[in-house]
């Protein structure tokens, strides 16, 4: 099972002098299970092509298959891929409008005509995922909460859903570093412990990099680069080029590398920084 | 006048029955300096930012922007003048169709003659490096440029001291590091006042002065080594220290001779220097 992107064009205003191709000849395929990040530069394409997913923009030429189904054929129920596909949207926290978390995470499961106990089950599920206390919190209202529980009261509403795919729009914009970590733990959780494949847009590169399986560069419209953080982030020059930045630690390598040093440049954390340091180092010591 | 912002025993609160969100705050910060706020969501950072130019003002304790008092209404037009300010979102500050025409919206409600708010906003344009762009349409412009635009037009009010409040917050990394680099000439160049609010710490790296809040109070201050060397600290008040200090400390412990670093280039210099001596 996957999300299958074949051949997508999309454009901006077509037929008009403001016309602008913000897709073409788009290929890529989403695994289940998978953790796949997108990067690029504003304006690259990364949001125009992650609202086709769950179709809530048509593709003008190309085909988004979603577990088999063609989510643009004739005969199907495209609130089945909306709910299969959950879409987190930039900020949206902004998008809170009910009266108590419990009223606003179960907004969806309930349009959804699930059951009451069903609503219960699912909304207690989601909050869990995203490391919410649901007995403590059901009743308060969501617009006394600080920005980052908010932002989780959001995500949860999604959750509820039940999506297998959950696409997320840099979900850690404008949060302070202890709430960055804890909305990734808890993404990461919602992946390796609920098996939920997530498709993570970032303009954070350490993000990425610790987390996803697969990077997907995205340039001016068209997908660059599709490899593993080791592949992509070993090309600092060219994701720099892209007017990208590169994990804190690959940043450092590569700077050492440009002055003469035998460095890795895929080097993520500040203990694989330090070994390939003092590798060099020593090595200079002994020679 | 020796301090431009002079916070006295500041507190602050949103409404009576409400809990003070800003606590029993001094802070003095001269003409020139390039001044840091870090903190977890929530701290009173913006609420701080809110009492330098007289958005808000105190509800005990006193502040005073280049000797006026903000409690007293006649000083309101002059300390707005000084002091601008850039919020996080670029799509929310920016009123014109044209950039230049956002850039001049200061100027004009301030009644300067046309030939002054002309060249006010071509100077401006070119401090941040958008005087190509004068006649666009600021939609068509990336996160980083309206940014820029709105700095832009916080210039042509001809300030002393600009806050931003975290402006860096929703741009891509070239667009912040643009952003960052019209700062810092800002200060460096210019001799402005600056008030950096971000979450990034390895931006705060940049200032001179790095103040933390938590919980409506500052809790740390000092120079961005001091600060960040108190890695403990800053991890339970939910912050962090930029990844070149991280790496500096350990490879101090495994006994590489590295001074005190903060930012990469310095830890690239740092270790070719080492490296050359072996």
């Amino acid at each position: 099972m996957s999300i299958e992107v074949t051949n997508l064009r999309y454009t901006y205003m077509p037929g008009t002098p403001y016309e602008k191709v913000a897709l073409e000849g788009i290929d890529l395929k989403v695994d289940e299970g998978s953790f796949i990040g997108i990067i690029g530069h504003t304006g690259s394409g990364k949001s125009t092509l992650i609202q086709h997913f769950n179709g809530l923009l048509k593709p003008q030429r190309g085909t988004i298959v979603v577990d088999g189904r063609d989510i643009w054929e004739k005969g199907y129920k495209r609130s089945i891929v909306r709910q299969k596909v959950g879409l987190v949207f930039q900020y949206p926290e902004h998008q809170i409008f009910e009266e108590t978390v419990f009223k606003d995470v179960a907004f969806g499961p309930r349009n959804m005509g699930l059951s009451e106990n069903q609503v219960l089950k699912r909304s207690r599920l989601a909050m869990k995922m995203v490391g919410l206390d649901f007995d403590t919190l059901k009743d308060t209202s969501p617009f006394g909460l600080s920005g980052g529980q908010r932002r989780r009261i959001a995500i949860a509403g999604v959750l509820a859903m039940g999506p297998k795919y959950l696409i997320l729009d840099e979900p850690t914009a404008g949060l302070d570093p202890r709430g960055r970590r804890d909305i990734l733990n808890s993404i990461r959780d919602m992946n390796k412990k609920q098996g939920i494949t997530i498709v993570l847009v970032s303009h954070n590169m350490d993000e990425v990099a610790w987390l996803a399986d697969r990077i997907v560069v995205m340039d001016r419209g068209r997908i660059s680069r599709n490899g593993t953080p080791q592949q992509v982030f070993d090309d600092g020059r060219y994701l720099m080029d892209l007017g990208l930045a590169l994990p804190a630690m690959s940043s450092l390598m590569f700077k050492l590398r440009e002055r003469g040093w035998d460095v890795k440049g895929n080097v993520f954390t500040v203990e694989d920084a330090e070994k390939e340091i003092l590798k060099n180092l020593r090595c200079g010591n002994n020679a | 006048m020796e301090y431009q912002i002079l916070m006295e025993n500041l507190s602050f609160r949103y409404g009576e029955q409400e809990e003070m969100v800003l606590k029993d705050i001094n802070l003095r910060v001269k003409q020139g300096e390039f001044v840091a706020v870090i903190g977890h969501n929530g701290s009173g950072k913006s609420t701080l930012a809110k009492q330098i130019n007289a958005l808000l003002v105190p509800v005990s304790g006193k502040v005073q922007v280049m000797g006026m008092d903000t409690r007293d209404p006649e000083n309101l037009w002059q300390i707005r003048q000084k002091v601008g300010m850039v919020f996080q979102n670029p799509d929310n500050q920016l009123v014109a169709t044209i950039v230049e025409e956002d850039v001049a919206f200061g100027p004009e409600n301030q009644g300067v003659p046309s030939g002054e708010i002309r060249k006010r906003v071509d100077d401006a344009l070119r401090e941040v490096g958008l005087y190509d762009y004068r006649t666009h349409g600021p939609h068509l412009l990336s996160g980083g440029q309206k940014q820029r635009v709105a700095i832009a037009g916080v210039l042509a009010m001809q300030p002393d001291c600009i806050v931003l409040d975290e402006a860096t917050a929703m741009l891509d990394p070239r667009g912040r590091q643009e952003l960052m680099e019209v700062i810092g000439r800002l200060n460096k160049k210019e001799g402005k006042t600056i008030l950096h609010i971000t979450h990034y710490m390895e931006e705060a790296t940049a200032a001179d002065r790095v103040l933390v809040m938590d919980r409506g109070r500052i809790v740390m201050e000092g120079t961005p080594s001091e600060v960040f060397s108190k890695a403990a600290r800053l991890k339970e008040l939910g912050l962090d220290v930029p990844g070149p200090a991280q790496l500096a400390r350990r490879l101090r412990k495994s006994g590489v001779p590295l001074p005190d670093i903060l930012n990469e280039d310095e830890m690239v210099v740092e270790l070719c220097r080492l490296k050359s001596l072996t």
